[in-house]
C-alpha cells in the first residue's frame, strides 16, 4: 500500500533538499513552499534524516487515519445503528384482543412458549403461520380463526371465538305445579312468575311458578308415614374380659400358638411380628387373644331397631325430623311405624304450549 | 531505451521531460542532464513545482534557455 502523502519539510534550503531528493531518485509530485507531496515509503526513509512533519495523507491511509481520529464518532454511529436495529426489531407490547380476560391469560401463556411476548424479537412470516396453525390446534374448541398482526414494534392478537351451540338446552316454558301437599322451603329459579313464596302451604296440583325454564326448581317440606319390617339379621359379639398372651409360629399357610392348653371358641387376635424370615416362609410373632361370645337378645334388637331407622332415612334426600309411633317385635323381625318430615323437590313440570292461558 | 527529450515552454512555466538528473536548482538558474547534453535555464524567482525521476516543472519567468 505505497499511497502518498503530503509532508512539510523544516529545511533553510529547499532547493539544496530538492537537489539532494533528486539526486536519491525520490519522485516528488507537489512542491508548494516547503509542503512537498511524496511517497509513504520515502517519507518512512526521509523523516529520520530531516525535520519532516506529516500535513496530510493521501488514499486509503487517509481514510485510515480519519477513522482512527474519529473512533469514538465512529463505534457510537455503529452502536446507534445496531440498537435501532435491534430495537425496530424487537416486540415491545403484545395486546391480545378480547373480553375474554380468563382466556386471554391462557393464549398470552401460550404465546409465551412460542417466544411472542414483550422484549423478544420479532417472528418471520413463515414462524407466525406455523404459531397461529398451532395454537388453532391447542384450542380448537375455543378459537375459530386466529391473526398476529405486527404493528410497528407491537404484535396485536385478534381471534374469533368458536361459539358451540348447545342443541340440548331447552328453550320451552314450564309451569311448575306442586306434586305434593308440603311447605315450600326454598324456590331456585331463573326466571318466571313465582305465584307461592316460602313457608306457604301448598296442596296437591297447585301452581307454584308460572312460566319459568326447565331448570327451575321447588324445594318443599313433605311427610310421610313409613311403616317397615326389618329382619334380624345383624348380631354383635361381647367380650368376656378373658384374655391370652401368646407367642406364635407361622409356617406357609399354618399357624401354631405354642403353649395355648384351653383354646377360645370364638376370640379377637392383635397381633405383632417379632421375627420375620422373608423370603422362607416362617414367622414369629406376639398376640393379644380376647375371647367373645354372641351378644344377648336385646342388642340385636336394638340393632335392628337402629339399622330400621337408618334404612328408611337413607330412602329419602334430606330428613328434616322423624318421630317413630309404633314399635313392636315380631319372630323374624323388628315392625316400626316412623312419621318422617322430608325436604323433597316438589316441583312438577307442565309445559306450556302457545296459545295456553294462565 | 531513450526517449526524446520534451520541453513545453509557456510564458511563466517550464516542464522538461526524459531528463537525467539536474544537477543545479537556484532562484535565478535551473541546470538539467539530458544524455550528454546540458540545458541551463535562466530566469527570475524560479520555483519548483514537480520534480519526479525524469521530468521537472519550473514555474517563474523564463528568460534563456541554452545547450551545452
Amino acid at each position: 500500500m505505497n499511497s502518498k502523502v503530503i509532508v512539510k519539510v523544516n529545511v533553510s534550503d529547499m532547493y539544496t533538499f530538492l537537489l539532494r531528493m533528486n539526486n536519491k531518485k525520490i519522485p516528488i509530485f507537489y512542491v508548494n513552499g516547503n509542503i512537498i507531496k511524496i511517497y509513504y515509503d520515502d517519507y518512512i526513509k526521509l523523516k529520520d534524516k530531516y525535520d519532516i512533519e506529516v500535513y496530510k495523507y493521501c488514499g486509503i491511509r487517509m481514510i485510515y487515519y480519519l477513522f482512527l481520529d474519529n473512533i469514538y464518532l465512529f463505534l457510537f454511529g455503529l452502536l446507534s445503528i445496531i440498537s435501532i436495529f435491534i430495537y425496530s426489531n424487537m416486540i415491545t407490547k403484545v395486546e391480545v384482543i378480547s373480553n375474554d380476560y380468563a382466556f386471554v391469560s391462557r393464549l398470552e401463556e401460550s404465546l409465551k412458549r412460542y417466544k411472542i411476548s414483550n422484549y423478544q424479537m420479532k417472528k418471520s412470516y413463515d414462524y407466525l403461520s406455523k404459531v397461529k396453525d398451532n395454537l388453532l390446534e391447542e384450542y380448537h374448541n375455543e378459537i375459530e380463526w386466529i391473526e398476529i398482526e405486527n404493528i410497528g414494534t407491537h404484535y396485536l392478537v385478534r381471534y374469533e371465538p368458536r361459539i358451540i351451540k348447545d342443541n340440548k338446552k331447552d328453550n320451552n316454558k314450564y309451569n311448575i305445579v306442586s306434586g305434593y301437599d308440603a311447605i315450600i322451603k326454598n324456590i331456585l329459579v331463573s326466571h318466571g312468575e313465582i305465584l307461592k313464596w316460602n313457608n306457604e302451604y301448598v296442596s296437591k296440583g297447585d301452581m307454584i311458578i308460572q312460566n319459568s325454564s326447565e331448570d327451575s326448581k321447588v324445594y318443599g317440606e313433605v311427610w310421610y308415614e313409613v311403616d317397615i319390617f326389618y329382619p334380624y339379621s345383624l348380631y354383635s359379639k361381647n367380650k368376656t374380659n378373658k384374655k391370652k398372651n401368646l407367642y406364635r409360629i407361622h409356617f406357609f399357610d399354618h399357624d401354631y400358638a405354642l403353649f395355648n392348653f384351653n383354646p377360645f371358641y370364638d376370640k379377637i387376635i392383635i397381633e405383632k411380628t417379632i421375627v420375620d424370615m422373608c423370603p422362607f416362609p416362617l414367622r414369629i410373632s406376639y398376640s393379644k387373644e380376647e375371647e367373645v361370645d354372641d351378644s344377648s337378645v336385646l342388642d340385636v334388637l336394638d340393632m335392628a331397631y337402629i339399622n330400621a331407622l337408618e334404612y328408611v332415612t337413607n330412602k329419602f334426600d334430606k330428613v328434616i325430623s322423624y318421630n317413630v309411633l309404633e314399635k313392636r317385635l315380631e319372630k323374624d323381625g323388628v315392625r316400626l311405624k316412623i312419621f318422617l318430615s322430608v325436604l323433597k323437590d316438589i316441583g312438577v313440570k307442565e309445559k306450556v304450549y302457545e296459545g295456553d292461558s294462565y | 531505451m531513450h526517449h526524446k527529450l520534451v520541453m513545453n515552454v509557456y510564458e511563466d512555466c517550464i516542464d522538461i521531460l526524459n531528463i537525467k538528473r539536474v544537477i543545479d536548482i537556484n532562484k535565478d538558474f535551473v541546470s538539467v542532464q539530458y544524455k550528454d547534453y546540458y540545458i541551463d535555464i535562466k530566469g527570475n524567482d524560479l520555483k519548483v513545482k514537480k520534480m519526479l525521476d525524469n521530468e521537472l516543472l519550473i514555474l517563474g519567468e523564463i528568460k534563456k534557455i541554452e545547450y551545452r
